[in-house]
């Protein structure tokens, strides 16, 4: 039995996994999302960020593993869900109903509603609420649908792609209103959002996950990460991990050798590597990297592990 | 979620409920009309004898004669429209907008979900098809006593309780499809395909005629109006069209059952007398006159030879007839209603299955 | 009231840049003593940005004396940042200007001008950080 109570975490995973048939589209994975914390979570198309967070919300059954959200196991209980915001990628909602009508729905649908704060945000944001949603702009269909999941005043909103089919004035607007709902929320509101704009979510997010390859590949504070990633450049030799740092990509010219590594003693100095930092996008692409060479290697060896 | 689904539903309520008044709109006035002039034949007819000829003579015209039938026709269709605008988009639309994933992420179980949903729309599928098929059943009273038609397809399959089983049943089912390919268009093909062949085929030919056992009745092959014109007899279920017809065979006295293609030998006739015998792919029974005169009736099935009817009667061959009589036709709108709700159990169940076990 | 701008491939991080911009106004004489800085809210609203980034960014410029937060009414400016007055500032100026056409003459482009400030600069503060490190 597990002894520990109230986690200082948001999310915990272990070894979660979803199989469709023979595919596995997120497999063995494990992370921590602190509360309180704004999580990235970046991978490449078809590295399981969607079916991550579908599982997060029990919109899929998970076929391996475990989630612990917000000390809850996933379930389609109304307890589970009240606490929960979630916005799909497509950012689903009912095209001939307005935005007050949206509000009214909610209303009906949660114990735990404020109509009163969705309708503020939106009168704020000057969006039209009797017109049908389904004739709102990109940018503002995405700010009725974050104004719906805010005002179930959840615990932990997971946000599937939120900007990816928005210009980049209302992809600014809506991580303004992310990021005024995060600071309303003093602490109290958890977000993972997951999105290919790696400068959108530097700004935004303080922690991040990374998936590749149906597989964690980090997850950790964007500061920490920061601070373990360094590059080394050097005179061209074969590199291996070492317990000082572990290798995430190598790459060689005919004299250098530029190591992306990730460092297991942050106090590390060899005067054959020149160090210098990396941004959060040299880090993401290097474990991108790191796992498409996995991958080509499995396909080489003609099989999977 | 009551908020919810009748915010959803309203407006299809409110298209069926305008096709139901310009339905009762036309059919109100003729339905009466109808009545009346019924009702006045029949009170005027003793004056001139004519009273056998009524039913005979009534709303032959093509107005008349096309409004009988189409209205009815009309309605068959209705469980089946009810199924595929009603039914089929019910969660497929969900499915392909999205919005499932918006209400199935709010505070709301799926279960309760789906149950409001359920019923809002099987309430109002009883209610509408329940007023169709009272509107059609006192509009059809007229039709129903001349033509004493009743068991006959058209007009069982839309007068009565049974229709409203059939929409309860077709709605279920364009529900059910609709989740499980969550794609309205394919979903409506499907559904629209086993609905008539469920409703309109396989059941009133395969199904309805062995609810009970059928009532035998025989007579001479001879006494038969359609071949010889004999007088009708009243008896005669084939000229009774109240009735519902499950066979007609020919058996011998033994109760066996004649075997066309290979009747008995002295009983064929190989060079037809008169008018040169039937005509090649005719299985229907002519009459020909024989050489001195009287009328010999013959016939083939099957591709045999031609019998004749006359040679066959005097062996002991009789026409028997099976049927359900006009009776049990409340016995079968019950039997068939049941039937049908207990089929819709089916895809209920199923949908329940689809949405709480499977992925969004 | 100061207006704060994210650039987010500068390299320098977020919470950095908006101390910077702080230090920046108060040096030119935007803020003043006793001015309020935006509220962590307002900030959040201007650029789009983790509420955490600014409260860090607050906790610095408070951490090098420059402003002071006050429990429930906000971020007020304390006075100049350390450093010299104007005067020696303008001086510095001019020994830069001198240099920078002392460069040009020796054939530098303003490319190859600002890539040698900035790795010197950067040296020197790595030999800084290594010599705090080897304590």
């Amino acid at each position: 039995m597990n002894q520990q109570t109230i986690s200082k975490n948001a999310i915990e995973t272990k070894g979660l996994g979803k199989r469709y048939r023979s595919f596995w589209a997120l497999k063995d994975c494990s992370i921590n999302v602190p509360k309180g914390s704004v999580s990235a979570l970046v991978g490449p198309n078809g590295a399981g960020k969607t079916t991550l967070l579908k599982l997060l919300v029990s919109l899929s059954r998970a076929s391996a593993g475990s989630a612990n959200v917000l000390n809850k196991s996933p379930s389609q209980s109304p307890e589970y869900l009240s606490e929960i915001g979630y916005l799909a990628q497509e950012i689903p909602m009912y095209a001939r109903l307005n935005a007050k009508e949206h509000i009214a729905m909610g209303l009906h649908l949660n114990d735990n509603w404020d109509s009163e704060l969705a309708t503020k945000r939106l009168n704020e944001l000057a969006i039209p609420l009797d017109r049908p949603v389904g004739k709102l702009s990109g940018g503002q269909r995405a700010q009725v649908a974050l104004g719906l999941a805010l005002a179930k005043k959840p615990k932990l909103l997971l946000l599937d792609e939120p900007v990816a089919a928005l210009d980049p004035l209302a992809r600014i607007d809506f991580l303004k209103s992310l990021a005024q709902a995060v600071t309303d929320a003093d602490g109290e509101l958890t977000v993972v959002m997951s999105s290919h704009l790696l400068a959108d979510l530097e700004r935004v997010c303080d922690h991040i996950v990374i998936l590749a390859s149906g597989e964690t590949q980090l997850c950790e504070d964007i500061e920490t990460a920061l601070k373990s990633h360094k590059l080394l450049v050097g005179v061209r030799k074969e590199a291996v991990d070492s317990d000082k740092y572990t290798i995430i990509q190598q790459s060689h010219t005919a004299r250098e050798t530029t190591l992306l590594v990730r460092l297991n003693d942050t106090k590390y100095h060899d005067s054959h590597w020149h160090m210098r930092d990396v941004d959060i996008e040299e880090i993401v692409l290097a474990y991108m990297g790191q796992s498409r060479e996995q991958a080509d290697t499995i396909a080489a060896k003609g099989g999977v592990r | 979620m009551n908020w919810l689904a009748w915010r959803q539903h309203r407006k299809q309520f409110m298209v069926a409920g305008i096709f139901l008044a310009l339905f009762a709109a036309l059919m109100i006035p003729t339905g009466l009309h109808y009545w009346h002039t019924y009702q006045h034949a029949l009170a005027t007819c003793g004056n001139t004898n004519t009273c056998s000829q009524v039913s005979g003579e009534l709303f032959q015209g093509n107005g008349d004669g096309l409004i009988l039938h189409l209205v009815p026709v009309s309605f068959l269709f209705i469980p089946i429209v009810l199924g595929l605008f009603w039914g089929v988009p019910l969660l497929a639309r969900e499915y392909t907008d999205g919005t499932n994933k918006l209400v199935w992420t709010q505070s709301v179980s799926r279960k309760r979900w789906l149950t409001v949903k359920l019923i809002w729309v099987i309430l109002g599928t009883v209610i509408i098809a329940g007023a169709f098929a009272a509107l059609m059943t006192w509009w059809s009273k007229t039709n129903n006593a001349i033509n004493l038609n009743r068991f006959h397809e058209i007009f069982f399959n839309t007068q009565g309780i049974a229709p409203v089983a059939y929409s309860v049943f077709a709605v279920s089912l364009g529900i059910a499809l609709g989740a499980w390919f969550r794609r309205t268009m394919v979903a409506l093909g499907i559904t629209l395909v086993l609905l008539i062949a469920i409703v309109l085929v396989v059941v009133p030919n395969f199904i309805r005629p062995h609810y009970e056992t059928p009532v035998s009745y025989k007579m001479s092959l001879l006494n038969n109006s359609k071949i010889n014109g004999a007088p009708t007899n009243s008896n005669d279920p084939t000229t009774n069209g109240a009735t519902l017809i499950v066979s007609q065979t020919t058996v011998s006295s033994q109760n066996q059952p004649l075997d066309w293609a290979n009747p008995p030998k002295q009983c064929i006739v190989t060079s037809p007398p008169g008018f040169g015998g039937i005509p090649s792919g005719h299985s229907k029974a002519v009459a020909a006159p024989t050489g001195n005169g009287t009328p010999e009736a013959i016939d083939s099935q099957n591709g045999g030879p031609a019998v004749s009817l006359n040679c066959l009667s005097s062996l002991g061959y009789q026409q028997e007839t099976q049927y359900q009589p006009s009776y049990r036709y409340w016995d079968f709108q019950r039997i068939e209603t049941a039937l049908y709700l207990i089929l819709a159990v089916i895809p209920i169940g199923a949908t329940y299955w689809l949405v709480l076990r499977r992925d969004a | 009231m100061i207006t704060f701008r994210l650039s987010t491939h500068s390299g320098v991080p977020p919470y950095l840049q908006i101390v910077q911009q702080v230090k920046q106004a108060i040096r030119l004489g935007i803020l003043l003593k006793g001015d309020q800085l935006p509220t962590v809210k307002e900030v959040v609203g201007m650029v789009a940005i983790n509420p955490n980034t600014v409260f860090k960014a607050y906790r610095e410029l408070e951490m090098l004396g420059l402003v002071e937060g006050r429990t429930g009414s906000g971020t007020f400016v304390l006075g100049r940042p350390a450093g010299p007055p104007p005067e020696i500032q303008n001086a510095v100026v001019n020994s830069l200007i001198n240099w920078i056409n002392e460069a040009k003459k020796a054939g530098l482009d303003e490319e190859s001008i600002e890539a040698l400030i900035n790795s010197t600069l950067h040296n020197i503060k790595r030999g800084n950080n290594e010599s705090t490190n080897n304590k």
